[in-house]
């Protein structure tokens, strides 16, 4: 079974960010009553918003995977650098799901894997999907 | 009757050896009764008594009082297959753990256990807190024998002994001068302040006296910290090696028992089954002597030693191995290893971080001897110092092309090494509780990644194989977790 992130997912973590990056530049901007040199950092964080929502937000989402096996569940993430996390059922300890006001508002929820010394935090997904999932892991298979 | 049916009828109760009074009173030593024991000597040395309270005398006794009501109530019972451990007076706690539960007990006599014919005895499982003993306490040594009976009795156990030798290579690898230091410090200070001698002035005296004779040599501060570094790693190792005498390892069948120390005494027990992995591990020092260590990974171990257990000081390779190889059957994986590609470019791969940290060292050396010419002698000094470890971290990573493996199946096998440590680790499939598959943009390149793995364990160990084929990891990794891509 293999999840992925879909496009709800994807606009609700653009809106996260593009909520924080126009806050940022709104700040420096009314900074910039003091110093005309404060527009440069503002002028920064547009940019920089522009490219993680637009170039690294729907890359990262298109590369996010989640596998479930038979006995083990990998989770591979990562643009540049790619990192794959294979937790075996019989050493995960539970799984749990997180959600915010924001991502009931577009029915999402996010999923929390333990295992002993290691979490996963995975980003929010369908939460019918979510709940699917935690039970597929937290069930039966970590009792297995 | 059988012997385990003897086991599992038997009703023992054991009271606390009256000298746990002292280990509850620990907390309150150092404001309480120490104070008093100076007025005590001050009384004796000059026949008058000045700064100890009366309220400080009463608050002693008052300890005093409560430590015995505590001494009192505990108690231990070996009830067939249960322990059960009660305590408190005041505030009564009572632990119910089965015997199969226990992942391993232990047993210490310090100085002072010798003298009073006490034993601290630790009972440990897989719950409780990260590197903390879950239950410790004091019995007399015959209650400690017999209860250790009962819970994992004495059968023909094969003993191994390691000579002083091995002890002292042990200790010489695994002291370092800020253990020392940090072990040291506050016993001088406390001992000067109990003495009323100012005696941690007269030892930096000292040492400044001794290394003023090398000033021709090396920048003064140089020798100083070299003095201070050096008495602090005599006083770790010389702490180690009197701890790590008499290393005696006795194996049976599912126990393995470890046994150490001339003035204070340790034992421990713990089950085949609660060891999560074991490491074959070399520090820069053993390298000289060609020798390696072995330590197990066993859950809830020992007392605040994050749960490793050190099973061979000191041996070669082979030996580790040959002895092992029945009591773990995992040391020897059935499949072929994946190895990093022998070629010139993985070789620059391997070995691309130490050259930056060496042009970084000889940049920032220079940059420094530019800036301040005073100090140029404590620059350079410094600048070959770093050079020095970094040329051994170059030689780690040339070993690491050579020697990195990693094994996949039923039991699992990874090289590398950690700081200035060659690891390997061993474990079985099922003691797994990660593996992390890491492809930077140059593995994605060369068709290569970085793979760690991290066994589950209170203190997980880890160890991370660096430039492996992607493919025949995911593969292995694929076959033997039921993954498929």
């Amino acid at each position: 079974m293999e999840f992925k992130f879909g496009r709800k997912t994807l606009f609700l973590w653009q809106l996260r960010v593009g909520a924080a990056f126009a806050a940022l530049t709104l700040f420096f901007a009314l900074l910039a009553a003091y110093s005309i040199y404060l527009y440069i950092p503002a002028a920064l964080a547009v940019l920089l918003g522009v490219i993680l929502i637009f170039c690294y937000l729907p890359a990262f989402f298109s590369r996010y995977k989640v596998f479930v096996g038979k006995t083990s569940v990998v989770v591979t993430r990562g643009v540049f650098v790619v990192k794959s996390h294979i937790m075996p059922f019989k050493r995960l300890v539970f799984a749990g799901g997180y959600s915010t006001p924001l991502a009931r508002l577009f029915r999402l929820e996010g999923i929390t894997l333990r295992a002993a010394r290691a979490t996963v935090i995975m980003p929010e997904i369908e939460c019918d999907a979510a709940r699917r999932l935690i039970f597929e892991l937290g069930g039966d298979k970590s009792d297995d | 009757m059988s012997l385990a049916v003897i086991k599992a009828m038997i009703k023992r109760t054991y009271g606390a050896h009256p000298f746990m009074m002292l280990s509850i009173m620990k907390p309150f030593l150092f404001v309480l009764i120490l104070p008093v024991l100076k007025g005590l000597l001050q009384y004796l040395i000059s026949g008058r008594i000045t700064g100890v309270l009366t309220l400080e005398i009463f608050a002693a006794a008052a300890v005093l009082f409560f430590s015995f009501l505590s001494f009192k109530a505990f108690s231990v019972s070996i009830d067939g297959e249960k322990m059960v451990i009660r305590k408190g007076f005041f505030f009564k706690t009572v632990a119910v753990i089965k015997k199969e539960k226990l992942s391993c007990v232990s047993w210490g006599r310090s100085v002072f256990d010798l003298l009073f014919g006490s034993v601290t005895y630790r009972v440990n499982t897989e719950a409780g807190a990260e590197g903390k003993t879950d239950f410790s306490f004091k019995l007399k040594l015959k209650d400690a024998k017999e209860m250790s009976f009962f819970l994992y009795g004495e059968e023909n156990r094969t003993a191994v002994r390691f000579n002083v030798l091995r002890s002292a290579v042990f200790a010489a690898a695994t002291s370092s001068a800020i253990t020392g230091l940090i072990v040291g410090v506050p016993i001088i200070n406390n001992l000067g302040r109990l003495l009323g001698v100012a005696l941690s002035q007269t030892i930096f005296d000292e040492i400044n006296q001794a290394s003023s004779r090398f000033d021709k040599y090396f920048p003064p501060i140089v020798n100083v910290v070299t003095f201070v570094l050096i008495a602090g790693y005599f006083l770790s190792f010389l702490i180690s090696f009197v701890k790590m005498l008499g290393f005696r390892l006795r194996i049976g069948v599912d126990k393995t028992e470890v046994e150490y120390g001339i003035i204070a005494r340790y034992r421990t027990i713990f089950k085949k089954q609660a060891v999560n992995d074991v490491c074959i591990e070399q520090t820069p020092l053993m390298r000289l002597f060609k020798m390696f260590s072995m330590r197990a990974a066993v859950g809830g171990y020992g007392d605040k030693k994050g749960e490793k257990a050190i099973i061979v000081p000191a041996a070669r390779h082979y030996q580790i191995k040959n002895q092992f190889k029945a009591y773990f059957p995992f040391l020897y994986p059935d499949s072929r290893p994946i190895k990093a590609e022998r070629s010139k470019r993985n070789l620059a791969r391997f070995l691309w971080q130490a050259h930056l940290y060496a042009v970084l060292d000889i940049g920032v050396t220079v940059a420094l001897s530019v800036l301040f010419p005073s100090v140029l002698r404590f620059l350079l000094l410094a600048g070959i110092s770093v050079m020095a470890v970094i040329a051994y971290y170059g030689n780690l990573c040339f070993k690491c092309f050579r020697l990195g493996k990693l094994c996949i199946d039923d039991k699992i096998f990874a090289s590398g090494f950690s700081g200035l440590t060659v690891r390997e680790l061993y474990c079985e499939k099922s003691r797994i509780g990660e593996i992390i598959i890491v492809q930077t943009p140059a593995d994605r390149i060369y068709g290569t990644c970085k793979a760690e793995v991290v066994v589950r364990s209170e203190s997980a160990d880890r160890i991370k194989v660096r430039n492996i084929s992607y493919g025949q990891t995911m593969a292995a990794i694929g076959k033997n977790f039921n993954i498929s891509e």
